[in-house]
């Protein structure tokens, strides 16, 4: 429920999806929601506080909707917080589609609550050679309007002054004329405030933008941009990994912390928590900051890129046709792409698809199949420097098992896919002050979430190895591990830390002097072993306690049966 | 072209206009423009059977085939009558 809800003071910020909200919301609370290039970005609540003289003001940043009809949950969140009132709407109104942005404001003015209108994006209609009388608009519907450019800041401080005024000047709350919400008095007000200036050939931008939803050259394009995508975030990965982040941890931080280890300390158990085997000072700073952070890093950049540029609609559109032989939609590739950063927000995506069977499918497959960017970064360092090959092999096992779930799934699971039905978003060339605010963003939730994780994982697990107690419950699973999976018993260590996060499955393969065979066992059990908790936990919220439990009760049972199989088919090639 | 059997927005060709005669009930077809009365265009056919890609007032909407084949449309004469 949210926290707001009883506040006096409240301010509802509605819209079209993908209109530019969270920017405004963003800058207004000086808070972080995230932001994109496609609708359905925002598919939940997120509330903020603006304090402006003596007032607070609480302002709820809605998901989009196109009407107030919902068409997903994420939508249906919007309706039911509508619902519950508010002291003022800020409604945002897409510029670029001003037609039906008018209609979903008819739709929310018929509500009779205070409205504040906001006119966004109008360089793009200006690009387009069109001028909106927006003055006269409000007047017709007696509303208050404000012309902005959210991503370029422009107007957005006469938004804070004028929501403000309307909440603290007794006066100024007006009701908006009711009109009742129709397609034919959306046209007709369209019709009578919209005037073309003049009539404008598609620039360079619009037409690239064209040529990427099109087969083709969109189809070639779009391997060249995902193989570019893949360098990038696998090349500079490696680089920052073994150019600059290793060098400096082994060669100045690591050299330090012995000494001063050995200073304090006489040899014994003492000793080697800090610096032994699974030392939290030398493992709990390599791995996390030396052996993910790369990839962290160079993920969310190229994501971001993605993100922003609108490119991720196009790319559902490119894939829908093979997908739907998969039993996906076009559309699900955008919660799979986001699972290959992190789970959580892949998982938190899928509200914006149409049925419940898309979602649990494709929550499912970034349980079982979907490395996570930390995972994959571990990956890399397990395997890239023993054989490229083999680490083709995993991502190949990877694609395999993601096919195959998908198939079953969709066979197992009744109901039918709700054919595409996605707008194209005008292709727009990326802020760079947006882009690295996003990829900081992402940093500082990756250490303050996913780094402290590891370090304290790993100091459990330093303890308890200097305790021998790792060695016990080792040797519960010593027969699964020796006999099915034809790996060292050491190998436990991994499986039992995998459940905290997913790197942790993979980390302590490093050092135990796998032959090729092994690495590649281990790599995909690794794979496809447990979700981290975190993980879990997300499942049990959106969906149930039940199917979290499923997951995690198959993956342990997929993992160990497939790794198995692999070990048997590897030895007899060697 | 036998336009009396021809009026389903799948089977139009490419690049040709076309005013909307009929639209399936579906909550996002209407906000997205496809509504009666309205010019589309087709940019493209997807390839593996996938969606048609259509601009309606500057707006592009990918539309899966199989709801495609319900909306109906009749051809535009001007943008034809080069032909």
């Amino acid at each position: 429920m949210p926290q707001f809800e009883n506040k006096e003071n409240k301010v509802l910020l509605m819209g079209p999806p993908n209109v530019g909200k969270s920017v405004i919301f963003n800058h207004l609370t000086g808070l972080d929601s995230a932001i994109a290039n496609y609708s359905g970005t925002t598919v939940d609540y997120k509330e903020g506080r603006i304090t402006y003289r003596d007032d607070d003001i609480y302002l709820i940043d809605v998901p989009g909707t196109y009407t107030l009809d919902s068409s997903n949950e994420a939508e249906q969140v919007a309706v039911d917080m509508l619902n519950k009132g508010a002291s003022l709407l800020v409604i945002v109104l897409d510029a670029n589609n001003i037609e039906s942005s008018i209609y979903l404001l008819l739709q929310i003015l018929e509500m009779g609550i205070p409205a504040i209108a906001v006119l966004n994006r109008i360089d793009l209609l200006e690009e387009k050679g069109y001028s909106f009388a927006a003055e006269a608009f409000a007047e017709e519907l007696k509303i208050d309007i404000i012309e902005t450019v959210a991503v370029k800041e422009f107007g957005l401080a006469e938004l804070k002054n004028k929501i403000s005024e309307k909440i603290q000047i007794e006066n100024q709350k007006k009701l908006p004329k009711k009109i009742k919400a129709s397609w034919k008095n959306a046209e007709r007000l369209s019709a009578k405030y919209l005037k073309q200036k003049s009539k404008k050939a598609k620039n360079k931008r619009e037409e690239l933008g064209d040529k990427l939803s099109s087969p083709w050259p969109g189809i070639p394009l779009a391997l060249l941009i995902l193989a570019v995508i893949f360098a990038i975030v696998v090349g500079i990965g490696m680089g920052l990994r073994q150019y600059v982040l290793l060098p400096f941890f082994r060669g100045l931080v690591f050299p330090q912390i012995y000494r001063l280890v050995t200073m304090f300390t006489t040899e014994g158990i003492i000793r080697n928590i800090l610096v032994g085997e699974y030392g939290f000072l030398i493992k709990g700073l390599e791995w996390p900051f030396a052996l993910v952070l790369p990839y962290v890093l160079s993920f969310y950049t190229a994501l971001s890129l993605l993100e922003d540029s609108g490119y991720m609609p196009r790319l559902a559109v490119l894939l829908d046709g093979l997908f739907n032989k998969i039993g996906l939609t076009g559309g699900n590739i955008i919660p799979l792409l986001l699972g290959y950063g992190c789970a959580i927000p892949g998982i938190a995506a899928t509200r914006a698809l149409a049925t419940r069977k898309e979602r649990i499918t494709v929550a499912a497959l970034i349980s079982l199949a979907v490395p996570c960017i930390s995972q994959t970064g571990a990956l890399i360092s397990l395997l890239a420097e023993e054989s490229i090959l083999v680490m083709f092999l995993v991502f190949l096992v990877s694609f395999l098992a993601i096919i195959g779930a998908a198939i079953i799934m969709d066979k197992s699971i009744e109901g039918k896919n709700e054919p595409l039905v996605l707008e194209i978003p005008p292709l727009l060339i990326p802020e760079p002050k947006m882009i690295l605010r996003k990829v900081w963003l992402r940093l500082k939730m990756y250490i303050s979430d996913g780094a402290l994780m590891m370090i304290y994982a790993i100091a459990a697990a330093a303890l308890l190895y200097e305790l021998g107690i790792l060695e016990q419950i080792g040797r519960l699973f010593q027969p699964i591990i020796e006999h099915w999976l034809l790996m060292p018993s050491e190998a436990s260590v991994p499986l039992i830390l995998g459940v905290v996060r997913r790197e942790l499955a993979v980390l302590p393969l490093l050092e135990m002097g796998l032959n090729s065979v092994q690495l590649f066992v281990g790599a995909v059990v690794a794979l496809f072993y447990v979700p981290c908790i975190a993980v879990l936990a997300m499942l049990a919220r959106e969906f149930s306690f039940i199917f979290a439990t499923k997951i995690f009760l198959f993956t342990i049972g997929f993992s160990f049966f497939i790794g198995g199989i692999f070990a048997r088919l590897g030895f007899l090639f060697i | 072209m036998p336009l009396n059997n021809d009026l389903s927005l799948k089977n139009f060709p490419k690049n040709s206009e076309a005013e909307i005669l009929h639209v399936p009930k579906h909550s996002l077809l209407a906000p997205l423009g496809l509504r009666k009365g309205k010019k589309i265009k087709i940019l493209s056919s997807q390839a593996f059977n996938g969606p048609l890609v259509v601009e309606i007032e500057g707006r592009q909407i990918a539309v899966a085939k199989d709801i495609a084949a319900k909306i109906l449309v009749r051809h535009e004469v001007s943008a034809h009558a080069a032909i």
